[in-house]
Formats: C-alpha cells, structure tokens, sequence
C-alpha cells in the first residue's frame, strides 16, 4: 500500500499555548517499501502513526492509504479500514491480559472479517514459525518481554495488512529480543509497507531509508 | 474468538466482582419470585376450595363472614337462619342443589357440620366423584331420615313454645324427649382421619363450640364414623359430618331457634343454581328479603383477594425496587471498572472494533450478568418457596407449591434482563467516548 502525506499538521493546545507536533508538508513512501523515523521524544513519531492508523483526525492536511484519502471516510469507514489493511506494534505490546495468546491472535483477525477457522490456521502458523506453538493457550502475563513483544508482531501481521506500524517495537526489549523481534518484523512485513518510528541506534542499519521526523517537516 | 467469547472471557476476568454484582441481581430476583409464588399460592388456597361453589344465604350481616364460616369453615357464622328456609330454597325452581349446613361442634379442634345427604350428591363440588360412593374413600355416607329430622325439628319447636312464659304445663313436659330418628352416625374429612388417626367403626364425641377447647354437651352422646371422605386438599377434609336430625337432638342444640320466630334454625345453605339466568334471579329474589342474605361466593373471594392483594403489592413494590438496586449495582460495577478498562478498549478499538462494538461489549456484560443473577434469584426463590411449603402449611393453612413456572415470574425475569441491560448504557456510552490514542500511548 502506497502512503502518501500532503500538507499534513497536528496542532493541540497545552495550557493555552498552541503547539504543533507533526508538520509534514510532503511524503511519499512507496507500496511495500519500509521507512524508520527518528526523532528525539516528543518529535510527534507517535502522533504520526496514530494518525496513519485513522485514530487521531489531523489538524490538516491530506492522508492517502493507496488511492484512498484516509480523512474523506468517516469514523466507522477509518475503522473497517484499520481492521483490515493496517497491523499496528507498540512499545508496550498491548496485548489483551485476559486472553490467551491464541485468542489475541484470532481476535485480530476476527475484526477483520477473517473466518474462525481460518483465522485459527493462520495464528497456528505463525506461532510455530515463532517457536511459540507450546506458548498458544498462555496468558500475554505468562511470556517474558521479548516473547510478549513476537506475540504482539504476530498479531500485527496475522491479518495479513497492506500497512504495518510500528511504534518504538524494540525499546522494552534486551539486545537479542530486539534483534529478534526487528528481524521478525522485517520478515513478515515483506508484502507490506512498513513503517517504523523508534530512536533505538540498533535499528538504524536495518532499513535502508531513514528519516528523522526534523528532516520530513522541512526544519532541518 | 468470537464477541460472544469475548464477553464471558471479560467476565471471567473479573469473577469476583462480577459475582458479587450478579449476587446482588439474584437477591432481587429471589425476592420477585418469592412473593409471586406465593401470591399465586393464596390465590390458589382461596380460589381452589371456592371453585364450584355458587351462592351461600345466611343470617343478614357481612357476606364474606358467610362465605368464610360455609366455604373455608373459618370464623364465625354471622347468625342464624330458620331451617324453613332451606327447605323453600330446596323447593325454588331455579335451584339445583341445596346443601344446609348446622354449625357449632367440634370434634378435638375439627368442626362438626350437621348436613343432609345432599352433601354426597354428585352435583356438590367436592369430594369431585360421579357417584355418591365415589366421594368416600372408605365406609359409606350416614344413613339420612328426613322424617327424623321433622320430629327432631318439631321438638324443638315444642321446646321452644314450652320456655315461652305462660306456656301450658304439657308443652313444658315436651322438652328434653327424645324422638324416633336416624342412627348417630359420622363421616368424617381425610385430614381429620389421618391426624386422629380416625377410622370407620371408631365412636366419636364431640364437644360444643367451634373454637378454643369446647365444652362437652349436658348429655354425652357418641356417633359412630361410618365413612371417610376421599381427599380434597381444601377445608372440607377437616370436617367431622353428622346427619342434621341428629345434630338437632343433641340437647343443648334444642335450644337452638332464631330468637325472632323461635323456628329451628341452621347455620346457612349452600346453593347451587340450575344454569343459565337461575343464579341471577335467585340473588334477585333473595336480595330483596330482610330475614336473610345471600352471598355471590365467587365475587366475595374476589374481594377478598383484592384486599389481600394490596398488601402483597407492598411486598412486591420493596422486591421491584431491591431488583432495582441490584441493577444499579451492575451498572456501578461496570463503570466502576470502566477507567482500569479503557486501555483494554482502546486496543480493542486499534485492532479494528468499532465504537458500537465496544458499546455493544459494555451493554452485553450487564445483560448477561442480570441475566445469570435473575436466573439463579428466581430459581433461589423457588428452592425458598420450596424449603418454606412444609412451615407455610402449619402457620397459613395452604401449601405453596415451587414446581410450577408462573407466566409473571417469565415477564419478571424478562423486565430484569431488559433492566439489565438499561442500567449497561451508561456505562457503554462512556466506553463509546474513549478515545483510543489517549489510552495507549504518550506522545512522543
């Protein structure tokens, strides 16, 4: 899925005083292409993935997932979107705590319309390729970080989504989980475009385009 | 992973608190179903031992008193009745069946009624049998002597004219003789044979008065039991009966007139009118004399129960409102949880769900835990109506039965679910607002 940015503003107000987080007049990431952002805390690497994944409405500006422009759909649209076409990775996992990592996996799927059995098949799969088969019926608190952090990855990718986000996927994470976790991501995301924001250093040499979030606003 | 999964997973969750709050449903629902059991079940207790029974004329005075001493055999008789009526109430054209009833005996706590063998006529609604045979469960029916009740009514007519002042010497003689008649001889009621332990052929003696201890009669008389009447699970298996002519010769009856006339006087009758427009024109014809009253049996029991009826409504409002909190009380927990719960939603929400799905989550947990906390309420107040039946019987007379399903406990059960899910809106509403991005990450 081609990702295309125009004009794009976030602007909030904190006490009293307006300030601007994301100002992106241009960008253009290709269909299956990766991108890492980087940018100090507070750059607006989060804001603008939150608003690549429709869940906050921009201040301005234009956001086209492929031919369509995110903002022209309305609220329940953006949803059914996100549910189908875009797997998002945070730094705190976000796993559902109550459910097993079997039905994190399939619940994923289920909101995107993917029938149960399928969807079963699909997440048997990818634990196996994870060496987290035995781990199926575990609850996310059972798992150790980097085990927690594959669970979350597997579920962004379960659904098979045109557009993956990843919000600082390694930050939790010991050198060799963040290796492994870095590596699954890239693997599975190769029919994907993919679009990660972190300003963990031992990602950098892994994408071949990097942009800092000071270059893309045109303030460098 | 299904929604439906979703929601007893969520549940599951919080099984402490969601118990409790189900508990607290339950106890509602168990009050609710209590009180309907048991309202059926005194509606029941009256109308069941009712049914059948048409009109009943007695002395002038308050018609449930009447319905309550001849049909339910509890309290007083209002008065007394000539026995002449009875026989032109028998003689009436509209009438089908006429049964008299002479009250003021008991035999060790059970009341003794003084009848004829109208009593046993299938047309009388209980003992329910085709044949006269058929009503008893043992023995036979007293042996009845129309002409032996005559003599016995006209000596105490004679006896009545001998107190009078300036009566002839010869009447005076009259008093105290005793007259041809029919066998003293009993049938007693089902209850009164199993808690006595009754049986046909055993000679009973019963004493005067209907309540408190009773005083034996000047002359001690015996009558044999001759029958036992099958079981009727109503008042009349707790009657001792006795022919008339033979409750008339009891001595201290002999003295029983109605003060005005000084004619042989009953209790009340029973009557049953030919169907059709019969029973409205005797109410039309008995509700212009002054001597007597007659009381439409079906419409008294019908008071009756509306004035019981506003006292259970008072219970039923307090069991309506401790539903009510029950539900608040699904609604507090819900959102009580709510705000540890919005980072869960707002996953939700990221992984695709929609605002409606998330509202539809909240409303579901609120129904299903009204739902199982109705369900186990209702069933609870079953195993209450139950456990009690056995203490019910003793103190109130009637038995409530737990092992029906009334239509109102289905509505009730109904009304709480709905409820339910009223009190998950507030609750799923402020789910419906959260918004995702806030809930899962700072801005970076």
């Amino acid at each position: 899925m081609k990702v295309r940015l125009e004009d794009l503003t976030h602007a909030y107000t904190s006490r009293g005083e307006r300030r601007v987080a994301v100002r992106i007049p241009e960008l253009d990431i290709e269909s299956q292409s990766s991108l890492c952002l980087v940018g100090s805390s507070g750059s607006g690497k989060t804001t603008l993935l939150n608003i690549l994944a429709g869940i906050v409405v921009p201040t301005s500006g234009r956001v086209y997932l492929g031919e369509t422009n995110l903002f022209a759909l309305n609220e329940s649209e953006r949803d059914r979107l996100r549910s189908k076409s875009i797997g998002c990775v945070f730094q705190t996992f976000n796993l559902l705590q109550g459910l097993s990592v079997l039905e994190n996996l399939t619940l994923a799927q289920r909101f995107a319309g993917i029938p149960t059995a399928q969807a079963r098949r699909r997440a048997h799969e990818l634990l196996e390729m994870l060496n987290l088969l035995d781990r199926a019926q575990a609850r996310p608190s059972e798992l150790s970080v980097g085990e927690q952090q594959r669970v979350a990855i597997a579920r962004a990718v379960s659904k098979a989504p045109s557009l993956v986000l990843a919000d600082e996927p390694t930050a939790s994470l010991d050198d060799r989980s963040a290796e492994a976790a870095i590596d699954l991501l890239i693997a599975h995301s190769s029919q994907c475009t993919l679009l990660v924001a972190t300003h963990d250093a031992r990602l950098l040499g892994r994408f071949r385009s990097v942009r800092s979030m000071s270059d893309l606003s045109g303030l460098s | 992973m299904r929604l439906d999964q979703l929601l007893l997973r969520n549940l599951s969750q919080h099984r402490v608190s969601s118990g409790l709050t189900a508990l607290n449903v339950a106890l509602g629902a168990l009050l609710v179903a209590t009180v309907l059991l048991l309202r059926a079940a005194t509606a029941d207790a009256f109308l069941e031992p009712s049914r059948g029974f048409s009109l009943v004329v007695g002395a002038p005075g308050s018609g449930l008193s009447l319905v309550l001493s001849s049909v339910f055999h509890m309290g007083k008789s209002p008065g007394l009745l000539e026995y002449e009526a009875f026989e032109e109430l028998e003689r009436n054209p509209s009438t089908q069946l006429a049964v008299p009833y002479a009250v003021g005996d008991a035999f060790r706590g059970f009341r003794v009624v003084g009848t004829t063998d109208a009593f046993f006529d299938p047309r009388f609604p209980y003992p329910r049998a085709d044949t006269k045979e058929g009503k008893l469960a043992s023995g036979r029916a007293f042996h009845f002597d129309r002409e032996g009740l005559r003599a016995a009514l006209s000596g105490i007519e004679r006896a009545a004219r001998a107190r009078e002042p300036g009566a002839a010497p010869e009447a005076k003689l009259e008093e105290g003789a005793q007259h041809a008649a029919s066998p003293d001889e009993a049938v007693v009621g089902s209850e009164v044979a199993a808690a006595l332990d009754v049986r046909v052929g055993d000679r009973i003696e019963p004493t005067h008065g209907v309540e408190g201890g009773g005083t034996a009669h000047r002359e001690p008389r015996l009558w044999q039991v001759v029958g036992i009447l099958r079981s009727t699970r109503t008042p009349i298996d707790d009657l001792v009966l006795i022919n008339l002519d033979s409750f008339f010769r009891i001595d201290d009856h002999r003295g029983g007139v109605v003060p005005e006339s000084g004619k042989p006087a009953i209790s009340s009758v029973l009557l049953f009118p030919k169907p059709g427009v019969h029973k409205a024109l005797l109410l039309s014809q008995l509700g212009k004399r002054t001597a007597l009253q007659v009381a439409d049996v079906d419409a008294e029991v019908r008071g009756l129960l509306r004035l019981v009826g506003s006292v259970d409504r008072i219970f039923f409002g307090i069991a309506v409102l401790v539903v009510l909190v029950g539900i608040l009380s699904v609604a507090v927990a819900i959102y009580n949880t709510l705000d540890a719960r919005r980072r869960e939603l707002a996953i939700l929400r990221i992984l695709g769900a929609r605002r409606r799905t998330v509202f539809g989550l909240l409303v579901g947990e609120a129904t299903l835990l009204s739902a199982i906390g109705g369900a186990i309420g209702f069933a609870g107040g079953h195993l209450v109506v139950s456990v009690a039946a056995g203490l019910i019987e003793r103190s109130a007379g009637f038995r409530p039965t737990a092992l029906v399903l009334l239509p109102e406990e289905l509505l009730a059960y109904a009304l709480v679910v709905v409820a339910g899910a009223l009190g998950g809106l507030l609750p799923a509403f402020k789910a419906y607002q959260t918004d995702p991005a806030s809930r899962l990450l700072p801005s970076t």
